[in-house]
């Protein structure tokens, strides 16, 4: 156990754990921001997606001791009422269906929006080629990112 | 900070009398939506005439969702149908989970039978409901009810415009006597019915703070991961926990038996811990002696049996004319094997379940699609009586099927019993493909003889498979869960017959989406294709040859008790009529189109496919129509088509689970591969407009999928695929072949 310090949805938090944990059970388990779901503990579905210094990183993969320091956001920091561009694409497109996966695909198009304001259908398709959806929402998902990048840019 | 699921569900319902003797249960809970706000209503004055609804003075209108929403939307959709037979204002209208409980009538999520089965309950839930309001405003206003009406909230006097609020009526109208019969709405009345709303949980999806099975948080609650057997059927000989107790964080490990049905309960060893990684940890460092089991169970081998009992007839289920003679007289006979593999579930929502076992009484929290299996097995396990164990029902990340069995509930249960304090038991992945209860195998033997002028005159159909009823040890008969004997082409084909064999296999089986209905359409979709290749016909042509005229025949089991011809016929060229049938393609590309009857709705499918040079298959579209009479919410059924779609894409292109030396070999994603985002085509959903009673959605266009896009995939190529998965198909062209 060691101690560890890190910001979390622009909270400084320091926290008591297994190094070796990864940051998923320290979010789920220690600090109770259940947002972010564990899908698979191999990296392979995206569930556990989170933004680590502003990039989509797998949460269930990465050990706690490697955030130390840094800044993670969750799905509860993306926004508290649902206002973020994503949150209010997915809204309007009624994109869940069960809504397992959801936080994970919003923080993937979060993370692609940031870096790509405009991004090709190519570009959609490699960023979200890793979050898996067993529902089979990637129609409506793919109506939301273009949606999203709409409002993101002010409608330009 | 913690975020608490709210946990004192028991005090939410009060029961009471009323004077008419019926029972009124009066919500007092917080909005589980909207967080634990909004002051509790007044239960003297507030107006509850039945266990779905209830009016608060403040003109609060409470409706109860009673069955779990593991993405098919019955949330939204069950509660809209209340509030359409009620008046309400949709937009004002709070949301409350039921519990389980025997009040709410059947309550779970399985054989799309929500909206089939709870149309009429529910409507008259808020006829009643608007009738009284309507009643107490006459009174109040001393005119006739017949010249009141309710809309968005009010009872409006239509002579004179005079308006008052369901709050304000709820007084009175809780002193009325219940109409035994309240008149139900015209469906042309329909104002939130048959409109698109979209999904209630969203903005608490979206934001993270929707809570499922895994998501609950209780006071002092540990967490549990299960050491299960390695082979199937094994059990525990021996454990020393030494070096697992020794992990930081563990805090005890507890031997589970199993019960002697492999559905109901599985053996193993649990370590139960202060975190999911600690006690993760904790099962590593365990050392488990297993015994027995099946360690010589292969797939392999099973396909084996398969083929050698496939030799023999089977039970004959059906027998029409006389199809040996036809055969025997028969033009061209036609012959195929088919084969189909085991399918895992695969929810993204790992298998979890959370118990707080204390003082003569258990409270499970989970991820349920049959509450009523889930809260027996708690008492058995427990020796509580079943009065004793409450189930709350959280919303579920997805099932499939893999949720009607409940067997992690005895395990949360005896777990929270041994530890004395709260448990959640969480399956990692690797546990949830290893240890699901697959979708059966099967093998296929199918005949088909025309005559002089290449009427198809003669249909045989034997299937050996992997029985789920056999392996729950279910009193109905193997077959009973693997065929339907009703299903196209029985009663279209003068000669018909269809033959059943169990094979013998310790390798679990339970329902999948559309159960075998997703293994019998591919098989019985790509042979009538097959034909209509044979005699030059086209697949579209023939499809409607076999249907005939417009006509009701009897359909025994789920989803009859009749089959509509003309609604199948109907789907089918609607899917046709909107993908282009028969308009060019480029060289490569092929349609294909497949239809089913389940759940008594109609489902059908146009496919279009590419196959480049290098034998790689891309899926451009697909195209179904659904005849499921009325819709409710056609956003939300749009969804559902779109959903059972990719389900049945992902499943025929990539979906098969082996078995070696007694274990599943898949573990995991990257074993399994789901259904990618760039391998999802766009899904243009298309229903039939209909004022028929509803009917099954969520399973419904599954079933045509793989066989339309295996019929693609032969009009691209030439290549006939009889077993799936698809993408072990070679579809280079012949000379590219190494």
């Amino acid at each position: 156990m060691a101690k560890i310090a890190l910001e979390i949805n622009g909270e400084r938090r320091e926290v008591e754990a297994d190094p070796q944990m990864p940051l998923l059970w320290l979010l789920r388990d220690t600090l109770g921001l259940t947002g972010t779901k564990y899908g698979c503990g191999m990296g392979v579905c995206g569930a556990c997606t989170v933004h680590l210094g502003g990039e989509a990183v797998r949460s269930c993969l990465l050990p706690v001791g490697r955030v130390a320091g840094k800044a993670v956001q969750t799905i509860e920091g993306l926004s508290r009422d649902g206002s973020h561009p994503v949150q209010k694409a997915w809204l309007e497109e009624d994109v869940p269906q069960c809504g397992y996966c959801q936080a994970g695909q919003i923080m993937t198009v979060a993370s692609l929006l940031a870096s790509h304001p405009h991004p090709t259908d190519a570009e959609i398709e490699s960023a979200l080629a890793g979050n898996l959806c067993r529902c089979g929402t990637y129609p409506r998902i793919r109506r939301a990112v273009r949606r999203a990048a709409q409002l993101q840019g002010g409608g330009r | 900070m913690r975020l608490e699921t709210p946990i004192d569900r028991r005090s939410f319902f009060r029961i009471t009398g009323t004077a008419a003797g019926s029972l009124l249960i009066t919500l007092r809970c917080g909005d589980l939506l909207g967080g634990a706000g909004g002051g509790e209503p007044d239960s003297a004055r507030s107006f509850a005439p039945n266990v779905f609804v209830e009016i608060a003075p403040d003109d609060t209108v409470t409706i109860v969702a009673k069955n779990p929403d593991i993405g098919q939307g019955v949330k939204t959709s069950f509660p809209l149908i209340i509030a359409e037979e009620l008046g309400a204002d949709w937009a004002r209208v709070r949301l409350v989970d039921a519990d389980y409980g025997e009040v709410y009538g059947p309550q779970g999520a399985g054989g799309s039978w929500g909206i089939r089965g709870d149309w009429d309950d529910l409507r008259k839930a808020g006829a009643t409901a608007r009738e009284m309001l309507i009643a107490a405003a006459a009174q109040a206003w001393g005119v006739e009810a017949e010249t009141c009406a309710a809309e968005e909230g009010v009872v409006l006097h239509r002579p004179s415009g005079r308006k008052l609020s369901f709050g304000k009526l709820a007084g009175a109208a809780a002193r009325l006597p219940v109409p035994r019969q309240a008149r139900l709405k015209d469906p042309k009345d329909f104002r939130l019915i048959g409109q698109s709303h979209r999904g209630v949980d969203n903005p608490a999806v979206v934001t993270g703070r929707v809570h499922f099975g895994l998501d609950v948080r209780l006071p002092g609650m540990l967490f549990a991961v299960i050491a299960k057997p390695p082979i199937f059927g094994a059990r525990v000989a021996r454990v020393d926990a030494t070096a697992a107790l020794a992990v930081s964080g563990v805090r005890r490990v507890v031997r589970i038996e199993g019960l002697d049905n492999p559905t109901h309960l599985l053996p193993g060893v649990a370590v139960i811990a202060d975190s999911t990684w600690a006690a993760l940890r904790g099962r590593d460092a365990l050392e488990v002696e297993w015994q027995g089991g099946s360690a010589e169970e292969s797939t392999a081998a099973l396909w084996e049996q398969f083929r050698t009992l496939a030799a023999r007839p089977g039970k004959a289920l059906r027998t029409t004319g006389d199809p040996d003679a036809a055969l025997a007289r028969s033009a061209r006979v036609l012959a195929a094997v088919y084969e189909v593999p085991f399918l895992a579930h695969a929810a993204l929502e790992p298998i979890n379940c959370t118990a707080d076992v204390r003082a003569g009484r258990c409270e499970l929290w989970g991820p349920f699609q049959h509450p009523r299996s889930a809260r027996a097995l708690a008492a058995r396990v427990t020796g509580l009586p079943e009065p004793a164990v409450t189930v709350h029902m959280t919303r579920v990340g997805g099932g499939f099927g893999r949720r009607l069995m409940s067997d992690f509930a005895p395990e949360a249960a005896l777990l929270s019993k041994a530890a004395g304090a709260p448990v959640q038991v969480v399956w990692t992945r690797e546990d949830d493909f290893r240890h699901d209860f697959y979708r059966p195998a099967g093998h296929h033997t199918l005949r088909a003889g025309l005559d002089g002028e290449g009427r198809p005159i003669v249909w045989t159909h034997r299937l050996v498979n992997t029985s789920r009823y056999a392996f729950r040890r279910d009193e109905e008969p193997p077959e009973a869960s693997e065929l339907y004997v009703d299903d196209f082409p029985a009663g279209f084909i003068p000669n018909f017959r269809l033959e059943y064999t169990p094979a013998k296999t310790e390798i679990p089986t339970g329902p999948w989406r559309a159960t075998l209905h997703s293994a019998n359409a591919f098989v019985v979709q790509s042979f009538v294709d097959e034909i209509a290749h044979a005699r030059g016909t086209d697949p579209l042509a023939l499809r409607r040859e076999l249907l005939g005229a417009p006509r009701e025949i009897p359909y025994a089991g789920h989803g009859g008790p009749i089959l509509d011809t003309g609604r199948l016929r109907g789907v089918l060229d609607l899917a046709a009529e909107k993908a282009g049938w028969g308009r060019p393609l480029p060289p490569g590309w092929g349609r294909g189109i497949a239809v089913h009857f389940t759940f008594g709705s109609y489902a059908a499918h146009v496919a279009e496919v590419s196959v480049d040079g290098a034998g790689r298959l891309t899926v451009h579209r697909l195209v179904v129509a659904v005849d499921c009479g009325l819709v409710v919410n056609p956003l939300g059924a749009e969804a559902q088509l779109q959903g059972a779609s990719l389900d049945g894409l992902g499943a025929a292109l990539h979906g098969e689970i082996t078995v070696e030396k007694g274990r599943t070999v898949q573990g995991g994603f990257d074993e399994y591969p789901l259904l990618a985002f760039n391998e999802a085509p766009e899904v243009e959903a298309h229903l039939v407009p209909s004022g028929k009673n509803p009917s099954g959605l969520g399973e419904i266009s599954l079933p045509p999928v793989a066989p339309a896009v295996a019929n693609a995939i032969f009009a691209a190529t030439g290549k006939r695929i009889r077993r799936l998965p698809l993408s072990r198909a070679d579809l280079r062209p012949e000379g590219k072949r190494t």
